[in-house]
């Protein structure tokens, strides 16, 4: 029964831009949960990194914008739009490694300082190179075509998404991953190539991420580095995980979700207000469960089948 | 003006802004150094304390260099509480835990002055802000000013570390956790006092920053980053590193600025930062060690 | 088998370890004793590529293996436990020869579940297969640690001072384990305190004091001889 759940899941949501018009703020709600998917696919991805490996990433806006901007420029040159996904997540993936390889063999809180310090320097960067990403202005996107495409390619990333975490996991890739996790210098006592496998999963998670940049790019119509680029993208990244679970299946997407629901239902009577809320949301995890709401989840439901017992 | 004009102007203002910064990091090596924590809250902390000194002015008319008499031991208080109702239940956990748990205290200090001050830009306006003082190349006289007071918080951190028995308590707890638990001293009570000292720190660098730059609720974040920069630079040695961290950080801002213009000036820290901690892999020495 | 010549560690003016030279052979067992800071882990730190040598060489089966990484040396044949035990606390037994088996030595016939299970019950740990490092004993890390090294299918097992802190019953039961990681064909290199052990695993004992090697030789001869005699046991 359980395992039909996702299967009905991704059923309810292939329907949903058809079934939009008929429900009341079903369109609003389709073109929300474009942004729903792409943070859900982007939560599971920065998982790899920031969960599976317990590398946490302040630094994966750089690849969200690198995909946004690469889909934007294809887009111009007449590429069609899909395709235009797979060199911005190839791109992205080589700027992982670029910085990942130098930046991995750094541990807990200063790798979280290089990635803050990359992640900002990108963002400047692209804010500079006025030629390339239109500076502070931005780039308006010319596109017309079917109006369900962001949609649908998000909703078909978020099904990578979860593959490849969960390819990633049943592999001796996720396995390695795992023994850095726990203990660095133990895990090159097996063996492990320690930069190797974790500059795989930053690619891996990079490639996912700027991917859904590109989409966004295509759902926005327009790319600008304050937004793309911005730092608050990475933090966004970070909040969903830690909040839903690290290294947990349903935990980054669950945590997306809260997310989206609190980022939507402060916006409008509390504005500027939904940063303290993540603060305190991150300051109860944190000190009363580590593992998220998933595990707290879990707590209760442990607790409900002793009570009925 | 000349190329020797410009390269003095390059020294001055580089070595009157590295003052600042070594007594905007101090906070965050030492509550670094004594309990192994990176305090994520710290550009909150820079952030907020401008905001109160900027609230002082304008109510009652009260210089910032005034206004710190009261800022920074209400931030010691401060400091003091976040210690002992949070940071003490994870310090001894994942470093991933403190880490998260004090970014969350930042994303909730950066709220408050959204909700107290809106996003709107600050500033304060002081009566001698105008006044300048030639010293080769004019120089405003406020620059001088905090960069005496700079110096003089440097002065009183090391007496303090070094003259008084909860100072060199710090020390002890800094170089050797459990000698010090041996020797009879209580690292929890001194990590709430390094914790209350290192906020006060960080406030006392907020109110000097406050004279310097427009305020707004992202103010900190970019100079928690400078902050990092310059730990990072400096070793976290002593004071001595953060210093000469601090001085390298504003020649390389100041010279940036001057010869490559103002986009360079904000890369170069970021450049800096992630340069030397990939070249320097093995992590980095703590505060006061060797 | 293994090679030492002349390797050398120095940190600033300390030497931890001073010009040790030795041959190991296959199939033997060795014994490193010698006081506390003798330079005995930080030895075996360098032959398993985790600390680099400051001078010498160390070869391992016709490889010059004293620049390489602690992953190579490990892939090349060499496995290791810690002085202080390093699981990876978060998972089970199980994965933890699964890892090593994916990554370690090439020339292990590696992951083959019968080779895996093998080392289960050769380590006894049958029944805590399923349990995640964190709800072991001591006794059962220890084993563990010797477990994972033999799973990434080296040649050559360096076991860091694998019976402290057990008591008399667990102790017996570290002996006869090494005894049957010896009969499967495994090279062993042992730190150890507890002399008995020594006794009745080592066939040679090298002494290190203050970072040199003092002695080397039979254990009976060299636990008897009256510079080791000084040097370890104080008398």
């Amino acid at each position: 029964m359980t395992r039909l759940i996702p299967i009905l899941l991704l059923i309810a949501l292939a329907a949903l831009p058809f079934a939009g018009p008929a429900i009341p703020g079903g369109v609003y709600i389709t073109r929300l949960a474009v942004i729903g998917l792409l943070y859900i696919a982007s939560a599971t991805a920065w998982d790899l990194v920031g969960g599976l490996t317990g590398q946490v990433s302040f630094g994966h806006s750089a690849f969200f914008g690198i995909g946004a901007y690469m889909t934007a420029w294809l887009v111009g040159t007449g590429w069609p739009m899909p395709l235009t996904l797979l060199p911005g997540a190839l791109l992205a993936a080589a700027y992982g490694a670029l910085w990942g390889w130098p930046c991995l063999r750094l541990r807990g809180p200063f790798f979280a300082i290089a990635t803050i310090g990359v992640g900002e320097a990108t963002r400047l960067i692209a804010l500079l190179a006025e030629g390339v990403t239109g500076g502070a202005t931005g780039l308006t996107l010319s596109i017309g075509g079917w109006e369900h495409t962001a949609y649908y390619l998000a909703l078909g990333l978020v099904v990578v998404a979860f593959a490849l975490s969960w390819l990633v996991r049943r592999s001796s890739l996720g396995l390695g991953l795992s023994c850095i996790r726990e203990d660095v210098e133990a895990a090159t006592s097996i063996g492990i190539k320690v930069g190797w496998l974790q500059v795989q999963a930053l690619m891996l998670s990079a490639a996912v991420v700027a991917a859904a940049g590109g989409i966004y790019a295509r759902y926005l119509y327009y790319v600008e580095p304050g937004d793309v680029f911005s730092f608050n993208r990475g933090i966004a990244l970070i909040l969903m995980a830690t909040i839903g679970g690290l290294n947990s299946k349903w935990g980054p997407a669950i945590g997306a979700v809260i997310f989206l629901g609190l980022e939507q239902g402060l916006a409008a009577w509390f504005p500027q207000g939904h940063l303290g809320i993540y603060g305190l949301l991150l300051i109860g995890v944190m000190l009363y469960e580590p593992n998220g709401v998933v595990a707290f989840g879990r707590k209760l439901r442990g607790v409900a089948s002793a009570a009925a017992r | 003006m000349t190329d020797s004009a410009t390269l003095a102007s390059v020294v001055i203002f580089g070595v009157l802004l590295g003052g600042v910064y070594a007594a905007m990091a101090y906070g965050l090596g030492l509550i670094y150094g004594v309990m192994r924590i990176v305090n994520l809250a710290h550009g909150a902390v820079l952030m907020l304390a401008a905001y109160a000194a900027y609230a002082l002015n304008t109510r009652f008319g009260l210089d910032p260099l005034v206004a710190s008499i009261v800022i920074v031991p209400i931030s010691y208080g401060i400091g003091m509480l976040l210690y002992s109702v949070l940071v003490r239940r994870v310090v001894h956990g994942p470093p991933m835990a403190s880490l998260l748990l004090l970014f969350g205290v930042g994303l909730v200090g950066r709220n408050i002055a959204y909700l107290i001050w809106t996003g709107d830009d600050r500033s304060i306006a002081l009566s001698y802000n105008l006044t300048t003082v030639d010293l080769g190349v004019p120089v405003p006289v406020t620059k001088l000013v905090i960069f005496g007071f700079a110096l003089a918080g440097t002065a009183a951190l090391y007496a303090f570390l070094h003259w008084t028995h909860t100072g060199r308590a710090m020390r002890a707890v800094a170089r050797d956790p459990v000698a010090a638990e041996l020797a009879g001293l209580s690292a929890d009570r001194i990590s709430a006092r390094a914790f209350g000292v290192g906020t006060a720190l960080a406030a006392f660098a907020g109110v000097l920053l406050s004279m310097l730059y427009v305020i707004n609720p992202e103010f900190g974040s970019a100079l928690q980053l400078k902050t990092f920069c310059i730990i990072v630079l400096g070793g976290m040695d002593s004071i001595g590193g953060i210093l000469a961290g601090a001085l390298t950080l504003g020649l390389a801002e100041t010279a940036a600025g001057v010869y490559g213009g103002t986009a360079w000036q904000d890369l170069v820290s970021f450049i800096l930062l992630v340069g030397i901690l990939v070249t320097r892999p093995g992590g980095l020495p703590s505060f006061f060690r060797r | 088998m293994l090679q030492l010549d002349n390797v050398t560690k120095r940190y600033g003016g300390l030497v931890a370890v001073n010009g040790v030279s030795a041959r190991i052979a296959a199939a033997q067992t060795t014994a490193i004793i010698g006081p506390n800071g003798a330079g005995k882990t930080t030895l075996f730190g360098m032959i398993a590529g985790a600390i680099p040598p400051s001078d010498g060489r160390i070869i391992f089966a016709d490889h010059d293996i004293t620049r390489w990484s602690a992953d190579q040396v490990c892939r090349a044949g060499i496995g290791r436990t810690f002085q202080v035990v390093r699981p990876f606390w978060a998972m089970t037994v199980h994965d933890h020869l699964r890892a090593a088996a994916a990554f370690g030595s090439k020339a292990a016939s590696r992951s083959e579940s019968t080779v895996l299970s093998d080392i289960v019950t050769l380590c006894g740990l049958q029944d805590v297969a399923d349990r995640v490092a964190l709800t072991l004993t001591l006794a059962d890390c220890r084993r563990l640690e010797i477990a994972r090294a033999l799973a990434t299918g080296a040649r050559m097992i360096l076991l860091d001072e694998t019976m402290a802190g057990l008591t008399p019953e667990e102790t017996e039961q570290a002996i006869q384990l090494v005894k049957g990681v010896v009969a499967a064909g495994r090279t062993v290199v042992l730190i150890e305190h507890v002399l008995p052990a020594v006794r009745g695993l080592a066939d040679r004992v090298i002494v290190l004091d203050r970072g040199a090697v003092i002695a080397d030789g039979e254990p009976i001869e060299v636990l008897s001889s009256a510079t080791v005699k000084k040097a370890y046991l104080g008398e």
